[in-house]
């Protein structure tokens, strides 16, 4: 169903693996893409394998994370350039493809976008609510009422500086 | 099929590294994973360095190697003055005064304006609490007088003290510090003046002056820049002088009553969080993260700070070591400051209490 855009770098004599997503689609990828995973690196260095099997990333999270790879992988684009994918490849996608993404991320130990999706993330949560936040990520509220007043009342974020006060 | 709480807890640090202020409040409160989470986060005991991006018009937040970007309008033309509990006293152009709450969005403004020549203005004890006092320091070296204004919780005037010199005094920039109902500060070669906030002892001076402070007093003239301050959990008061163009590091502990300053070589596990509107000391996260002082200063867009161990300054993230400070980006109008508790009113906060009815 959803195949990468592998046009392969330029110098076209490079290297490529095969991954295969956990629902059996298989994608071709140039082996200067696979390497900016750290786990895919280093699967690669340990055995001569040419395909890689992730049991726990589905078709459409693996071809994301492929197209995030190849673009940075691609030399002929610029900083610049390599930035605004990266903006736009996080917006608009929905809550749960995100979680997916970041999970990927971290099987497959890909640093920086990890960092990026996570500041989505961060982004969506700025100024909203905690019912906002429970209500779109879709997580059950697990404190009894007591316990949820008291973090309320505590605000573990502030600084314990009472002994630092003046006399 | 996973869920949104049962992410692993590394994924969740990374997330929680790019909130900030109360959206960190908010993450908390979501569910008792993600508060786990929160509660273990060594953001939760990091003080922010605060600063003005010019470029930019935004404020600029550093905390444990993070930035933060915040715009504050209210905070135009504004300059630090002071920061403790979570609090600035801030100052406009026109010298009125004011306190805020970058974290919760408070502004308190202040009933008189800072009079001329006041060079230093802090405050001791939350702007809420009933014993909050500011207090400006000035020196009229043509009139040889050193003045001291008062402005306690609720009055809407300042008291001003004042005090002839015989000699010429230059006052430090560094923080004054209250210890023992006495308010502590310094000149700019290291000799320490006292004055007593309140006036009941009527038989002891309310201004006192201690002169060769320092056991090697030439040092006194090489001092760049001075920062006096507390370490939580230690009875005495401690001081950091930078010496030379190159800022060399010398600590020392205040011996009283004898008034000197003891050298300091280590100081164990404690961390130390120095800029000119504040400095403390704490206890460090890490046991290895201890012995350090943390400067208004960056390698790039790495902290600096010095290690009492390897007498020298270091990058937080690369590899930048050396035993003098030229190079790096001074930040002096930077300053430390902690998160405060974010406030259980509703009601808008004012300085004098006949203001709010």
């Amino acid at each position: 169903m959803v195949t990468t855009d592998e046009k392969g770098p330029l110098t076209a004599k490079k290297k490529s693996v095969i991954i295969r997503s956990c629902d059996g689609d298989e994608f071709l990828v140039s082996e200067s893409a696979a390497v900016l995973s750290t786990s895919l690196k280093k699967i690669l260095e340990e055995k001569e394998d040419r395909l890689i099997h992730l049991s726990d990333i589905d078709n459409k999270t693996l071809a994301m994370v492929i197209a995030y790879l190849s673009t940075h992988a691609d030399d002929g684009l610029s900083d610049d350039l390599k930035r605004s994918f990266d903006q736009e490849f996080v917006s608009g996608k929905e809550f749960d493809v995100l979680k997916y993404l970041v999970l990927a991320t971290d099987t497959l130990q890909v640093t920086c976008l990890c960092y990026t999706v996570a500041k989505k993330m961060a982004d969506i949560m700025k100024n909203k609510l905690v019912e906002w936040v429970r209500r779109e990520f879709d997580i059950q509220n697990d404190y009894t009422p007591e316990a949820e007043a008291e973090i309320r009342r505590l605000d573990a974020w502030a600084w314990d500086d009472r002994q630092l006060e003046d006399d | 099929m996973s869920n949104w709480a049962d992410l692993p807890g590394d994924l969740l640090n990374v997330i929680l590294s790019k909130i900030f202020a109360k959206d960190r409040h908010t993450f908390s409160l979501v569910c008792r994973s993600w508060n786990a989470v929160a509660t273990t986060s060594p953001y939760r005991c990091s003080p922010c360095l605060m600063y003005y991006l010019r470029s930019k018009h935004m404020w600029n937040f550093y905390q444990y190697n993070s930035f933060f970007c915040m715009s504050f309008p209210e905070l135009k033309n504004a300059e630090i003055r002071c920061s403790k509990y979570g609090w600035l006293l801030m100052s406009g152009y026109d010298n009125s005064l004011f306190f805020f709450d970058p974290f919760n969005n408070v502004k308190i403004e202040l009933p008189c304006k800072l009079h001329f020549g006041y060079t230093t203005v802090c405050f001791f004890h939350p702007p809420t609490s009933l014993y909050c006092i500011i207090v400006g320091i000035a020196i009229e070296n043509f009139d040889k007088v050193m003045k001291i204004c008062m402005l306690k919780h609720g009055e809407d005037e300042w008291e001003i003290n004042k005090c002839r010199l015989k000699n010429e005094f230059l006052v430090s920039r560094g923080a004054p510090v209250l210890h023992r109902g006495l308010l502590y500060f310094l000149d700019v070669k290291g000799n320490i003046v006292t004055f007593n906030l309140s006036k009941c002892d009527v038989c002891k001076p309310r201004f006192v002056l201690k002169f060769r402070c320092l056991k090697r007093r030439r040092l006194g003239n090489k001092i760049k820049e001075h920062f006096l301050f507390k370490i939580k959990g230690e009875e005495a008061l401690f001081v950091v002088f930078l010496l030379h163009e190159e800022r060399k590091v010398n600590m020392y502990r205040l011996l009283e009553p004898e008034m000197k300053w003891e050298r300091v070589e280590d100081i164990g596990d404690k961390v130390l969080y120095l800029s000119h509107a504040s400095s403390f000391g704490v206890t460090a996260y890490l046991k290895s993260m201890g012995n350090r002082i943390y400067f208004p200063r960056f390698h790039g867009d790495s902290a600096v700070f010095y290690s009492l161990s390897s007498g020298k300054y270091h990058s937080l993230d690369d590899d930048y070591s050396e035993n003098n400070s030229y190079g790096l980006k001074r930040l002096d109008l930077a300053a430390w400051i902690t998160i405060a508790p974010t406030p259980e009113f509703s009601t808008e906060l004012t300085w004098c209490a006949q203001g709010s009815t």
